[in-house]
């Protein structure tokens, strides 16, 4: 095991135990929990097998194989953030109806209220 | 002077169609109408707004988008009709808020007007005329003079890639009959921020659009929420522009 294969293998494990945490703790929804956990342990055995990576790429013709590290992980994240956003828009939809529903409900008290006096 | 004298003429014009249109409009008739006033920050206008729309008689509802000055301090204790936001959602979502209001309360007829007095309630019979001879689904109070010379050039090819045969495209001061408000509190169009453009994108192909020219006073006090600053402008610019495109084909 060389030096580069310590430190990658090192930092995979730090996220991989910092998400099997998270999701023993019930930090994060089943659905997240699962995409996390194949983030967790894709980057263990690419953190201690890092020569996998270059395989993968001399075999698709790419000259600088690391770059191709990159580019996935870049595509996971870019789904990760759309994902994310597509969410956000549902709850924002969903915090706007409930705090009409709210505003509205607390009309129709202050009516009944008027109408006893 | 001239731009004046031309002013007086128009509005001598409209009171004069005003009182014929009063005599015809009975009081049923204005008990199913309900005025939406959205809401923020606007304790120098929103008192003569009120009385304004109390001395035409309509029924009317506020709706107090979380203001933090002393907007709610000032209508208190002379008004009832006021719907608070428990936190900042927009003005139109504040008008949402306002048409759930109205449906549940079975109104016919939606009008939206600003608080900060730039529209003047006098003009709310000249723009229900279309509805009531039913010549349309949305009036709107129209007034394109106003907009600065960018404003326009924007607005000019926005109107003309939508295909929205609209002068006045940011006119906030609207009529909507039944048939649109049910439409609109069962679309996803909560999903908006502004209630302009995005609006008129959604409704356009669905329900006849009329215009009606007013005059629009200019703001005595405060600034405009949306183009209060260069980024805010921005925003708004981007977002109509994708609004535009992804819109455009709706049927």
């Amino acid at each position: 095991m060389n030096k580069l294969t310590i430190v990658t293998g090192f930092l995979s494990l730090i996220l991989a135990l910092v998400i099997y945490l998270l999701i023993k703790r019930d930090k994060l929804r089943a659905i997240y929990a699962v995409y996390w956990s194949i983030v967790g342990i894709l980057a263990l055995i690419i953190g201690f097998f890092p020569k996998i990576i270059d395989k993968i790429g001399s075999n698709l013709g790419i000259y600088y194989p690391p770059i191709l590290f990159i580019i996935v992980v870049l595509i996971f994240l870019m789904i990760k953030i759309i994902t994310m956003d597509i969410e956000r828009t549902d709850h924002e939809r969903k915090i706007r109806k409930l705090a009409q529903k709210i505003s509205l409900l607390e009309k129709k008290i202050k009516d009944f209220e008027h109408q006893d006096l | 002077m001239r731009k004046k004298i031309s002013l007086e003429i128009l509005q001598r014009s409209h009171n004069y169609k005003n009182l014929r249109f009063n005599i015809k409009m009975t009081q049923r008739l204005k008990e199913s109408i309900l005025v939406i006033i959205p809401t923020f920050n606007e304790e120098k206008t929103i008192e003569n707004v009120i009385f304004e729309i109390e001395k035409q008689g309509f029924n009317y509802i506020i709706i107090n988008d979380a203001s933090n000055d002393k907007t709610v301090k000032k209508i208190k204790n002379k008004t009832t009709s006021i719907i608070n936001h428990p936190f900042r959602m927009g003005a139109w979502i504040s008008i949402l808020t306002g048409f759930l209001y109205a449906y549940e309360k079975e109104y016919q007829i939606v009008v939206t007007l600003d608080a900060d007095g730039q529209h003047n309630p006098q003009y709310i019979n000249r723009l229900l005329q279309p509805i009531i001879n039913k010549e349309a689904d949305i009036v709107i109070g129209s007034f394109p003079k106003r907009l600065p010379w960018w404003g326009k050039i924007f607005l000019f090819f926005i109107k003309n890639f939508a295909g929205l045969k609209i002068n006045d495209l940011t006119s906030g001061f609207r009529v909507y009959n039944k048939k649109v408000i049910e439409f609109i509190i069962n679309s996803p169009m909560d999903i908006l921020d502004y209630q302009d453009i995005g609006v008129l994108l959604f409704l356009k192909k669905r329900f006849k659009i009329k215009e009606v020219p007013i005059i629009i006073e200019k703001r005595t006090y405060g600034k405009s929420k949306i183009f209060s600053s260069t980024f805010k402008i921005l925003r708004f610019a981007l977002e109509t522009i994708i609004l535009t495109c992804s819109k455009r084909s709706i049927k």
